[in-house]
C-alpha cells in the first residue's frame, strides 16, 4: 500500500495490476468505457479484481485505489471518462484529502 | 555525416492544441510559436524525439527504461483534443543507427519495429511539424514509474544518441532533437490544486531546472535526483528527456528559454 505521494514506485504497484488496467482501458478504449457507464458492475465483476479492489473501484473511491496502487496517471482517467461516478471536480477533492494523511504520517 | 542543428524542449500537455487553435495569438500558440520559429530556421530534415510514454504504449506487463521505436508509428494512441491518430513519418535508418549504436555503447533499451506513441509525441509535433513533413525517431526515457533512472544516466544515454546521430550517413544530415514534458507537474495525485486535475508542486525547483537549462546544464545533474523529482509530481521524470536531450546537443548555445514564474515547464531552442 502507497504511503506518500510524488513518483510511484514499482513497490507502490505491487498487486494492483489489474486494476491499473481497468483504468488504462477506460482511458484508451472508448466502448470499454461506455459498458462501464452502463453496466459498472458487469465489467468490474469480469476483471478478476478482490473484493476489496472492485468495492473501490464501484464506489469511485480514488482515495483508495491511490493507496491500493493505481498510478496517478492512469487514476485520474476515470474522471476524465467520467465513469463510476467520479468527475474531475470530486476526485480532485478526494485525492487531495490524502495530503492530511500522509503529512499527518510525517509528524 | 549526420549534424545536429539544434536542441529544443517543449511541454506537451493534452490540452495545448486546442487552446492554441481557439487563441491563435494567445500564449500558448505564441509560446511554442517561437520555438518552431527557431526550429524552421535551422532546417532540419529529421527529429530525433526524448519523451517518456505515460502507461498507452507500454505497460506493467513489460516497461522499458529506455526504448527506441524503429519502424511504423501511430499516434496518438490516447485522446487529445483535436488531434486524431495517423502514421508518422520515421526515419528508420536512423533509429536503427541510433539503437545499434546505443547497445554497442552499453544501454539495454527496448526495441519496437511497430509501435504506438501519446500525446508526449503527438502535441510537441502538432506545434513544431503539424503537417509530419519530418521523419521523426521517437526515444523513450521512463518518467512516471519509479525507480526512475538517474539523471546521469540519461545524460549520457543522450550523449551516445548524439554521437549516433552524428556518424550517421544516412539521407538526414541535419537533425535536431527534442525533449518533451515539464519539470514540476503533478497529474492525478495529491498534489493536484484544489478543483483542477493537475499541480505544480515545486515551481522554485523548476525554476532551478530552467535557470541551468539556460545556461550550459553543468548542474543539471546535481538538480535532478530522485528526491527532487519525487517532489516536483507524479510525472516530474518527465526532466530527465530534457536532460538526455542536452546531453545530445551539449555543443550547441542556448537561443531561448522560455519559463515564467510559478510554472512547472518550459520552452527551449539551442543552436549553433
Amino acid at each position: 500500500m502507497r504511503s506518500g505521494f510524488g513518483t510511484i514506485d514499482v513497490d507502490d504497484l505491487g498487486g494492483a495490476y489489474r486494476l491499473n488496467h481497468f483504468c488504462r482501458r477506460v482511458g484508451l478504449d472508448r466502448e470499454f468505457a461506455e459498458a462501464v457507464r452502463r453496466n459498472p458492475a458487469s465489467m468490474v465483476s469480469g476483471y478478476g479484481l478482490s473484493l476489496e479492489q472492485a468495492e473501490h473501484l464501484l464506489t469511485g473511491n480514488v482515495a483508495a485505489l491511490y493507496l491500493d496502487g493505481v498510478h496517478p496517471v492512469l487514476l485520474a482517467r476515470l474522471a476524465s471518462a467520467e465513469v463510476v461516478g467520479v468527475d474531475e471536480t470530486s476526485y480532485s477533492n478526494a485525492i487531495r484529502s490524502l495530503l492530511d494523511q500522509f503529512t499527518e504520517g510525517e509528524q | 555525416m549526420a549534424r545536429i542543428v539544434g536542441g529544443l524542449g517543449v511541454p506537451h500537455t493534452p490540452t495545448f492544441p486546442h487552446l492554441a487553435r481557439s487563441d491563435p495569438s494567445g500564449e500558448v500558440a505564441t509560446r511554442y510559436g517561437a520555438v518552431a520559429s527557431a526550429l524552421a530556421e535551422v532546417r532540419p530534415d529529421a527529429l530525433v524525439i526524448f519523451s517518456g510514454d505515460h502507461l498507452n504504449t507500454f505497460f506493467l506487463d513489460n516497461w522499458p527504461i529506455f526504448a527506441i521505436h524503429v519502424g511504423e508509428v501511430e499516434g496518438p494512441i490516447d485522446p487529445v483534443p483535436g488531434i486524431d491518430s495517423q502514421q508518422l513519418l520515421t526515419e528508420g535508418g536512423l533509429a536503427r543507427a541510433v539503437y545499434r549504436h546505443v547497445v554497442d555503447s552499453g544501454f539495454d533499451p527496448a526495441l519496437t519495429l511497430s509501435s504506438s506513441v501519446d500525446h508526449g509525441v503527438a502535441v510537441p509535433l502538432y506545434f513544431l511539424d503539424r503537417y509530419h513533413r519530418l521523419p521523426v525517431v521517437v526515444v523513450h526515457v521512463n518518467g512516471v514509474v519509479g525507480p526512475l533512472p538517474s539523471a546521469i544516466r540519461c545524460w549520457r544515454f543522450g550523449q551516445v544518441v548524439g554521437e549516433a546521430i552524428a556518424s550517421y550517413t544516412g539521407p538526414s544530415s541535419r537533425v535536431a532533437v527534442v525533449a518533451s514534458g515539464s519539470f514540476s507537474l503533478e497529474v492525478g495525485g495529491p498534489l493536484l490544486l484544489p478543483g483542477h486535475m493537475w499541480g505544480v508542486p515545486a515551481p522554485d525547483w523548476a525554476a532551478r531546472v530552467a535557470a541551468s537549462l539556460a545556461g550550459r546544464g553543468d548542474d543539471l545533474v546535481a538538480l535532478v535526483t530522485p528526491r527532487s523529482l519525487s517532489a516536483a509530481g507524479s510525472v516530474a521524470g518527465e526532466t530527465l528527456a530534457w536532460v538526455a536531450m542536452r546531453g545530445a546537443t551539449q555543443h550547441l548555445t542556448t537561443r531561448l528559454l522560455d519559463h515564467r514564474k510559478g510554472e512547472g515547464h518550459a520552452f527551449g531552442f539551442w543552436h549553433d
